[in-house]
């Protein structure tokens, strides 16, 4: 809260009020990846710091080049992992820009239930339904793209 | 609806379920169902109707998964955290 009250940073407060805790995430983890003190907190394995240092990468768009801290994350996560860790850092740094760009308040917080962390049975199939329309007719709704022959200098 | 009183307003409307269509509704379910509660961040972007019934459910898919995640839920949202608060996003 003081990072988030310092920051005036609302949508963080709402991860923080919101959604860390429905995961298992205790105010004091939160409070601690919101400083630079998480890189030494004996409350996070090695896999999670990982994983924290490539959002903190992503967020300052070092990703590309820091080696170090690839390096680490391979050592703990499969490629189908990092993938995944990637668009979630990613699509959090999406949400901040719109979020910020639009100026979208926060909620109050809500009280999420500890079991909120992955998607049940029937709202699997909800989803995998509602991609499953997606899937069978984007096609139809965005139509083919036309495509030119490079120019010659292009080819070249 | 803006709750944070010292900070400018929203630039642009959220849609209340009131004013939503047919199919903005539909997306408000999907958030409901997957998401817990409609965020106003979905309430806006759901001004783009053509953008949001791709978003929300990409949204719900990387930020919790079913049963094909690979990551478990406390690890993506300690990635999110952090990556927020570099971001200092302030909304």
């Amino acid at each position: 809260m003081r990072v988030a009250a310092f920051d005036r940073a609302p949508f963080w407060r709402t991860q923080f009020e919101t959604a860390a805790p429905s995961v298992g995430i205790t105010p004091d983890e939160a409070q601690l990846v919101g400083t630079d003190e998480w890189e030494s907190a004996p409350t996070f394995s090695e896999r999670e710091r990982a994983a924290i240092t490539w959002g903190d990468r992503i967020a300052k768009r070092l990703a590309r080049r820091d080696a170090a801290a690839y390096r680490v994350l391979k050592e703990h996560c499969s490629e189908e992992e990092i993938v995944e860790l990637t668009a979630i850092a990613s699509l959090a740094a999406m949400a901040d820009r719109i979020t910020n760009a639009l100026r979208i308040s926060p909620e109050p917080p809500v009280g999420l239930t500890a079991d909120r962390g992955t998607i049940d049975a029937a709202g699997d199939a909800w989803r995998r339904a509602m991609f499953g329309d997606v899937a069978t007719t984007w096609r139809q709704t965005f139509g083919p793209v036309a495509r030119a022959e490079p120019a010659e200098e292009i080819r070249r | 609806m803006n709750d944070v009183a010292d900070g400018p307003p929203p630039r642009v409307d959220i849609i209340t379920d009131d004013q939503a269509s047919d199919e903005v509704l539909a997306i408000f379910a999907g958030a409901e169902e997957l998401l817990a509660f409609v965020s106003n961040y979905a309430r806006t972007v759901t001004n783009a109707p053509g953008i949001a019934r791709w978003a929300i459910p990409m949204i719900a898919s990387i930020q919790r998964g079913g049963s094909d995640a690979a990551l478990d839920p406390r690890i993506k949202e300690l990635a999110i955290l952090r990556t927020s608060t570099r971001n200092r996003c302030f909304f």
